[in-house]
């Protein structure tokens, strides 16, 4: 039992180098789907130990805290773990036929062994207890997902990749050097170490200095409003399946990280009041969430409107974030699982139906209603989850959003949330427009959609409706963790 | 470079040093500066001198594509055995106590094979670089 946080990430770890061997595509895709479904109950298993328990802590080597390294593993770590691992093996599941159509035969291989470590990647950062392997962890997800980006076999992929690499490296060297800085100031690059120290060192500006870097590195990696712009790029010309998980997974990991570090770690000198820099936060987002719902309703191209409307929803959940009230922390994890579940189901009919092209216009959705019952009725019900309309997952989540500007200071600014909601309702009736109320059929819609795809969208569309109804799941794991942030915050 | 006389004499004066050096910053990584990574470049900075004074063909006739593809999965797979032998007999991963009666010894042997295997995946991962700026990585 106590060794299941390091299985998590040194399962999969193991099992890389022995893809590298077998090379055999088949045999390649089969462990890695069963190595998926193992870390999957794995992670189950550490949830329901940590949610009755308290967190486990695992050194490694044997070697206590603040020398050795630690992974810790409490209730947001298993939260974002879990919803991360279920995407990433829906995904996987239905990736078979898509990726051959659009990746060269001689890197599938490859393909699956990056897809691996870019989700090892992930489990680590969420595990991990030491600010530095979170930096190292953050470059393996981010290297292997450069690959995953420039494998397709379209015109601008391998200039998205580069984009993403140079916009992706310097957000890396931000946060590295603020994690210089912070362990220059305490000596010390253990989490908890650091947030006992860094109350008692003596504040001077080069730790707002770091402060500073360490934003700016973390709103590139969650796409924060005014460093958005990799995002739209990514999505739009990577291999539609990549697509598919980074938009459940890729950015959730920067909220993630930004809940740590500023709420966890530096909260003693809480950062985030210094300078209003939470209320600077909330404007620019709440900015970004107006210009990309703008950008949204006037795309052509569906992926990039499903991308801008990722910027949106990302706006959303970093506002509730800066309300600095335990609610707002509420509803921004419900709104990370939701969204998480919402856009991956969205952007995975689009990549089962449109295996050739690279941009999928809204024309080319035109009676797909009748030739796709069933994924199409799926892509209706997800996209009223997008808009946030009952028995959808994402009205639960838009309701604790309001509840919670509701409650703070900033209520005013529920009007705009509510106007972009509005808005929202804009784009997505321009698809199920076409989808069900144009005639023209076209052929590039592919017929062959193996029954696994199928069962992947249904399972993500059935997921929306019951978090949709039944809301304890979330919202009561999601009041827990923000109990408990806030209640460190207090003392 | 056949007609160069003078590369070819000091290479291969050289690169025996060069492997030299890089088995000593490999060895003594544990307890003075270097390690696996540093001696890892260090030897593969020789081999791809080796290839560039005297031919591709020669090289590949050594280390295949295939063979360094190889050997980069074995030095990973060295690290993680070493890493899961604590697991199995039900101390922490990574935990060198495990692989030998004498804790100080198998510290010793622990931080041995874990530096071999990120020395043999990092020189490979030099050599592959080298070979695929010359198109024979092809599509790697």
């Amino acid at each position: 039992m106590n060794q299941i946080p390091i299985l998590i990430i040194t399962l999969p770890l193991l099992l890389t180098p022995i893809l590298l061997l077998i090379r055999k595509i088949n045999i390649v895709y089969v462990l890695t789907l069963v190595i998926s479904l193992i870390n999957i109950i794995l992670i189950l298993t550490l949830g329901i130990e940590v949610y009755n328990n308290g967190n486990i802590i695992y050194e490694l080597g044997g070697w206590p805290a603040p020398i050795g390294i630690r992974l810790n593993a409490d209730l947001l770590s298993c939260y974002f773990l879990t919803f991360i691992n279920v995407m990433s093996f829906l995904c996987l599941v239905s990736s078979k036929n898509i990726i051959k159509h659009q990746i060269h035969e001689d890197n599938l291989y490859l393909f699956y062994i990056a897809w691996l470590l870019c989700n090892i990647g992930f489990s680590g950062i969420v595990l991990t207890d030491d600010i530095f392997n979170l930096f190292v962890f953050l470059e393996i997800s981010s290297l292997s997902s450069y690959f995953l980006i420039s494998q397709a076999n379209y015109k601008g992929s391998l200039l998205a990749a580069i984009q993403y690499l140079f916009i992706g490296s310097i957000g890396a060297v931000f946060i590295l050097l603020a994690i210089g800085i912070l362990y220059a100031h305490t000596g010390t690059l253990n989490m908890h170490d650091l947030a006992m120290k860094i109350g008692q060192a003596k504040f001077s500006k080069s730790i707002i200095f770091s402060l500073g870097l360490l934003l700016a590195g973390i709103g590139i990696k969650s796409a924060l409003f005014p460093l958005h712009g990799w995002l739209i790029k990514t999505y739009a010309y990577a291999p539609s399946i990549v697509t598919t998980y980074f938009s459940g997974t890729s950015t959730k990991i920067g909220i993630y990280i930004l809940l740590r570090v500023f709420l966890d770690i530096l909260n003693s000198i809480s950062p985030l009041e210094y300078y209003k820099l939470a209320q600077f936060i909330l404007f620019i987002s709440l900015l970004g969430v107006l210009l990309s719902t703008f950008y949204a309703v006037k795309q052509q191209e569906v992926k990039k409107m499903l991308a801008y409307s990722s910027v949106a929803q990302l706006g959303y959940i970093i506002i509730a974030i800066m309300l600095l009230i335990p609610d707002g922390l509420t509803a921004s994890l419900i709104h990370v699982v939701n969204h998480s579940i919402i856009k991956t189901g969205l952007f995975l009919i689009i990549a089962i139906i449109f295996i050739n092209n690279q941009n999928v216009m809204i024309e080319d959705l035109s009676g797909l209603g009748k030739k796709y019952p069933i994924l199409m009725s799926c892509f209706v019900v997800l996209g009223f989850g997008l808009i946030g309309l009952p028995i959808t997952s994402g009205f639960i989540s838009k309701w604790y959003l309001v509840t919670a500007m509701l409650k703070s200071e900033y209520w005013y600014f529920t009007f705009i949330v509510l106007l972009t909601s509005f808005m929202t309702l804009f784009y997505v009736w321009a698809l199920i427009e076409k989808i069900y109320f144009a005639t023209n059929n076209n052929s590039s819609a592919v017929n062959n959609i193996s029954i696994y795809q199928i069962f992947c969208v249904i399972t993500l569309t059935i997921m929306t409706i019951y978090l949709g109804l039944e809301t304890s799941l979330t919202s009561g794991i999601a009041q827990n963790i923000s109990s408990d942030f806030y209640r460190i915050i207090e003392k | 470079m056949k007609h160069h006389t003078i590369p070819r004499i000091v290479t291969k004066l050289i690169i025996p040093l060069i492997l030299l050096f890089g088995l000593y910053i490999q060895f003594h990584g544990d307890y003075s500066a270097g390690g696996g990574f540093q001696a890892g470049v260090i030897i593969a900075s020789g081999f791809i001198l080796y290839n560039i004074i005297f031919g591709l063909e020669v090289g590949l006739s050594i280390l295949s594509i295939n063979m360094t593809k190889n050997l980069m999965a074995i030095g990973i797979l060295l690290y993680i055995a070493v890493g899961f032998m604590g697991i199995i007999q039900g101390l922490n991963f990574l935990e060198y106590n495990a692989l030998l009666d004498s804790s100080k010894q198998g510290q010793l042997l622990g931080i041995f094979l874990v530096e071999l295997g990120v020395g043999l995946t990092v020189s490979n991962v030099m050599i592959l670089i080298f070979y695929s700026f010359n198109n024979l990585g092809g599509k790697l």
